[in-house]
């Protein structure tokens, strides 16, 4: 149990997908100008990361390892993905309507996310047991979607103050991106 | 026409740059340009994949119904990546190694989707490759000079050749993921107040 | 490899497959329609359709909720594209365009503190609310400048937004983005159907105003010498300024602040110069208006209130007929009013100005004999406006024909009761409802139970206690099965064709407000204390869009007017202390005109019918002055009257000739242009 709270912990703040380990950054700075749109962005990542995970583990471990067709991850995993993605748009449409129109317009953006993808490729790479690979995923998309947050929060207090025209928009997003990596540095060697 | 096609390959070198005027493929030029070795890897890998991928895209662009387009241009993508991925392996395994899962991640790279949607879709395949080579080759010149930057002042080297003095004291903080933001946001200022004029 | 292509293509089938049937299973039918007008919008998701984005919109858009021209950004183009996919025809959209609410920058306002923090509008509303007083005042640091996707807007030298008309696309950014909401979509519609709220800026004599007239504007106009604008700037509210101008009771006057210092601005004698100017120089300003709607209205009654109502209805982009019954419109303009006060000639000119603005009127015609409500609705008039006001007062007249019934069911009490008296009229039906009147009321509820009614309702405003009836004559008549209805008002009327057939009555606390749910009781015939109708809008009941066709006999209900500013009461038809339209004063009738429209204008968009609930009314607190300084005294002008000699020899030559251009500027200058709490601080040299 313990072992893997330290992986909880080690993916939401040490290894901050985001903002350690460089990736999903393109929805970062596309969807970080809201608080809103942040927290419906970091909820449809966590729902799909989830998912994710745990099906390209399976192909992985039942279908790629054993017949030794590793070369055929990338474009295997990418396929997956991206049907279940639109699976799951299709699904929340039909039957949830209500989470669809709040996560709706984040989906297609998913596929694309890659956050996605590279969780699932970490995963494989260390080599996580499924549960480990369950706790790893969620893990990292509840970091993906805290960063978010707070970063929204920051860019929400940006736009009051007087940035110099060059450094606007994206430049200062990235600059106090930035900063905001550096605080995470903090929690390097926490675990 | 000879003029249109030097004009999609230029714009990628100034007009529409990655990742700074398309903000785009943003991942990558963050977490490979630690040393201008690996940002000029990967700007050839990425190039590689764009043009590829870009000219089929456009060769197949009239037979790809609408709705499934977006499938079918990653699973061409993807292919072109799994091709990239094997001869990296076999051909500079270190560089391989050192970038590790970016090179998969150019699947999901929004440059290449953002090119095949925008411009390969719409465009016959000698444009294309124009615009793919312009894009690809702008990349890359961003990515080696913002691996420049961070490598000379994060390690006091450029391809790994010392350039300050041994007394030189890296500044370990460009190296580091923060470095990259503020580097990158730093540049991206410079780009606005260069253009602006 | 033979694996690997084994692999990939039973990967890539079983996507496809679980795919292809998950879409079959998990489908939703999303009409294409919203797809194709997605397209068309541009994209810009402003929302200035007031819906969340451009997608949103066009879910809206083809659930028929939104309208093809919504979009504000796109403009005429767009819409057009849009009514082409949706097969519609598309109306004509009057442009809105960003108004700034605030009249004084810093420089001139009184401010608590100095304000040095970042600079935005949002981040200085958070101390406090700002650093000027006035809690409606213009922070000035150019929130919404910077948020005008449209670059239609700059910052003036006085610290105020300045609007770019030619720029502006009436997107609604900056009413969003300003803190204080001061910045605000107008359009001249808006500005018809506008009344003064606690939210915005207004002086004192505005506010005092019956008409809601912005008399700071005008005078403003005045002083720059622009006396044509002065004149439009009045009709915006009062297209009777002529008439106004020589009779008003100028209630802004006693409200105007130079009565701390001296004497009032003579407001109305300079609305009187401005639209003489016109007149003389023979130029008919009119208010702008709306695009046209297609709509029709009849309104019954020619005086000021039903000529003010069809103009406005008029300027919104409707098409208004008066009805009137004399031979000549004006009503108590025409009659009441002497000579020398109001010249005849003057007096036409007003009306034909109204008339060519698009005004229809026809005369000689009578309610109840040459036409009736059902006959107007018939005719495909969308809502019929009883504006017989204070001349329909039938009891002035003599020669009365008592019989004539010209609101369906609806008799004045005072007609029954003489009717009965003289053995006459006809016996009133199984349901009877009497409204107001003291014992004369009960007397009727007595005569129509001998005369079979069943039911006999008797209603009252008052609580049992407070009714003009004793206690003891109430318990008897309630033996006699009169039943009766304490805090109670009439709300609405429906009938059919020429019939009165229910009567909605809602229950009225103590403070006047609504209580409980209104509830509908069948009514053959009303009778109504009061010795006039009441103002009252017929619509017809029952139709859809979709079937134009009405069906016979005529479904229609009735509902009435907001009530203005002074209303001591705003609920119920037959509302007590309800000046508007009383022989007091003409800027009432005008005022009531002009709510009359904007009540119909409410009802058409599908709102409901009332006044802003933030609207100033009577006891209403806002922020005032007690003291001016610095302002210096400047003597009022006095107004120019012929010599008892003159007068003498042509008693019908008006006796206020007017202010002299010289006389108007000068006064104009002593206006203070106030706001809330700002006003234009005159020096002592500033005249001279």
């Amino acid at each position: 149990m313990g072992d893997y709270v330290l992986l909880a912990i080690g993916c939401i703040f040490v290894n901050n997908i985001l903002l350690m380990q460089y990736l999903g950054n393109c929805p970062f700075l596309g969807v970080s100008k809201k608080m809103e749109t942040a927290m419906g962005m970091g909820m449809s990542v966590v729902f799909v990361l989830v998912l994710a995970g745990a099906i390209t583990w399976m192909l992985n471990h039942f279908l790629l390892k054993p017949f030794g067709f590793e070369f055929l991850r990338t474009i295997s995993f990418i396929l997956v993905i991206a049907a279940l993605v639109q699976f799951v748009e299709m699904f929340l449409k039909k039957s949830i309507p209500a989470l669809y129109a709040g996560l709706g317009i984040f989906l297609p953006l998913i596929t694309t996310n890659c956050a996605v993808m590279g969780v699932c490729l970490i995963n494989i790479k260390e080599d996580y047991s499924f549960v480990q690979t369950l706790v790893a995923s969620f893990s990292y998309a509840a970091g993906f979607g805290l960063a978010l947050i707070l970063f929204a929060g920051i860019r929400e207090r940006i736009i009051l103050a007087r940035v110099p025209k060059p450094l606007q928009d994206t430049s200062i997003g990235l600059v106090s991106a930035g900063m905001l990596s550096l605080a995470f540095f903090a929690f390097k060697g926490m675990v | 026409m000879a003029k249109s096609v030097v004009q999609e390959f230029t714009k990628g070198l100034w007009n529409e740059i990655p990742p700074f005027r398309l903000v785009l493929g943003l991942c990558p030029s963050l977490a490979v340009t630690k040393t201008v070795e690996n940002g000029i890897g990967m700007g050839v890998a990425v190039t590689f994949v764009l043009v590829c991928s870009n000219m089929l895209i456009s060769l197949l662009r009239s037979i790809i119904p609408k709705q499934v387009r977006i499938a079918c241009f990653i699973v061409v993508i993807a292919t072109f990546v799994t091709v990239v991925e094997l001869l990296m392996q076999a051909f500079t395994y270190p560089l391989f190694l050192q970038l590790g899962i970016f090179i998969p991640l150019i699947v999901v790279n929004c440059i290449l989707l953002g090119r095949a949607e925008a411009f390969a879709a719409k465009n016959g395949i000698i444009p294309s490759f124009a615009d793919g080579l312009g894009m690809g080759i702008g990349y890359t010149l961003s990515l080696t000079a913002l691996a420049a930057i961070r490598e000379i002042l994060g390690s006091g080297t450029f391809y790994n050749i010392p350039v300050f003095g041994p007394s030189f004291k890296p500044f370990a903080f460009m190296v580091q993921a923060p470095g990259a933001f503020i580097c990158l946001g730093l540049m991206l200022c410079i780009m606005n107040m260069l253009s602006r004029k | 490899m033979i694996g690997g292509l084994i692999i990939m293509g039973g990967l890539g089938a079983l996507v496809g497959i679980g795919l292809a049937v998950a879409s079959k299973v998990f489908y939703v039918y999303v009409d294409p329609k919203i797809e194709a007008v997605n397209e068309a919008l541009p994209g810009a998701n402003c929302g200035g359709c007031g819906y969340p984005g451009c997608s949103s919109n066009a879910a809206a858009i083809v659930a028929g909720e939104s309208s093809p021209s919504s979009c504000v950004a796109g403009g005429p183009d767009v819409a057009v594209e849009i009514a082409e996919i949706m097969g519609v025809k598309i109306e004509v959209r009057e442009p809105d365009i960003a108004m700034p609410g605030c009249k004084y920058g810093f420089q001139d306002a009184d401010v608590r503190y100095i304000y040095e923090g970042v600079n935005d509008c949002r981040a200085a509303m958070l101390l406090d609310g700002g650093s000027k007083i006035c809690p409606i005042g213009c922070l000035g640091l150019g929130t919404c400048v910077k948020a005008c996707p449209f670059g239609a807007l700059s910052m003036g030298t006085d610290n105020l937004p300045v609007v770019n008309p030619g720029l502006c696309t009436g997107c609604g950014t900056c009413e969003r983005v300003c803190p204080k909401h001061i910045i605000t979509l107008s359009s001249n519609s808006r500005r018809f159907n506008h009344e003064y709220t606690t939210d915005e800026c207004s002086a004192p004599c505005q506010r005092a105003c019956p008409a809601g007239i912005d008399i700071p504007a005008y005078i403003k106009k005045i002083s720059e010498g622009k006396y044509l604008e002065a004149v439009r700037i009045i009709k915006e509210s009062n297209p009777f300024p002529l008439v106004c101008g020589r009779i008003c009771v100028q209630p802004c006057e006693l409200e105007c602040r130079r009565n701390l210092v001296d004497e009032p601005v003579a407001i109305n004698n300079l609305k009187r110069f401005a639209a003489d100017y016109a007149m003389k120089s023979g130029q008919r300003v009119q208010a702008p208006r709306a695009p046209e709607t297609g709509k029709r209205f009849a309104v019954i009654g020619g005086g000021a209130e039903g000529l003010t109502a069809a103009y406005f209805l008029n300027r919104l982009g409707h098409d208004s007929t008066v009805y009137e019954a004399a031979s000549e419109p004006g009503g108590i303009l025409r009659s009441g009013i002497p000579e020398n006060r109001l010249p005849r000639d003057v007096l036409d000119w007003e009306i034909d100005d109204i008339l060519n603005a698009g005004v229809q009127i026809i005369t000689r015609q009578k309610l109840g004999k040459d036409y009736s409500i059902e006959s107007l609705l018939k005719d495909n008039f969308s809502a019929v406006f009883i504006a017989t006001g204070g001349w329909d007062t039938q009891l002035v007249e003599k020669d009365r024909d008592r019989s004539l019934r010209p609101l369906p069911g609806v008799q004045l009490l005072i007609d029954f009761i003489l009717d009965r008296r003289e053995g006459k009229g006809e016996r009133p039906g199984e349901n009877v409802m009497i409204i107001g009147g003291g014992n004369a009321a009960l007397e009727a509820a007595r005569t129509t139970i001998k005369e079979g009614a069943k039911n006999v309702y008797m209603v009252f405003r008052q609580s049992r206690d407070d009714a003009p009836i004793s206690n003891g004559e109430i318990r008897r008549a309630e033996e006699e099965g009169i039943q009766f209805c304490f805090q109670s008002a009439v709300t609405k009327m429906t009938g059919e064709g020429n019939r009165l057939t229910n009567v909605e009555l809602a229950g009225i606390s103590t403070e006047g407000k609504l209580k409980g749910e209104p509830e509908l009781k069948p009514v053959d015939i009303l009778l109504t204390g009061t010795g006039r109708f009441p103002e009252l809008i017929y619509v017809p009941r029952g139709t859809s869009d979709e079937d134009e066709t009405l069906q016979e006999p005529i479904q229609w209900e009735t509902f009435n007017p907001y009530a203005g500013p002074f209303a001591e009461q705003d609920i119920g038809i037959f509302r007590p202390g309800e000046v508007t339209s009383d022989y007091r004063a003409v800027v009432e009738a005008i005022g009531a005109g002009r709510r009359a429209s904007s009540s119909i204008q409410q009802y058409l968009n599908g709102m409901s019918v009332e006044a802003p609930e933030n609207m100033i009314r009577k006891h209403t607190r806002v922020l005032s002055l007690d003291k001016l300084e610095p302002v210096s005294e400047l003597p009022r002008q006095e107004m120019p009257h012929l010599s008892l000699e003159e007068q003498l020899n042509d008693p019908c030559l008006e006796i206020a000739v007017g202010y002299s251009e010289e006389q108007a500027i000068k006064e104009s200058k002593r206006c203070l242009q106030c706001g809330l709490i700002c006003y234009r601080r005159v020096d002592e040299g500033e005249m001279h």
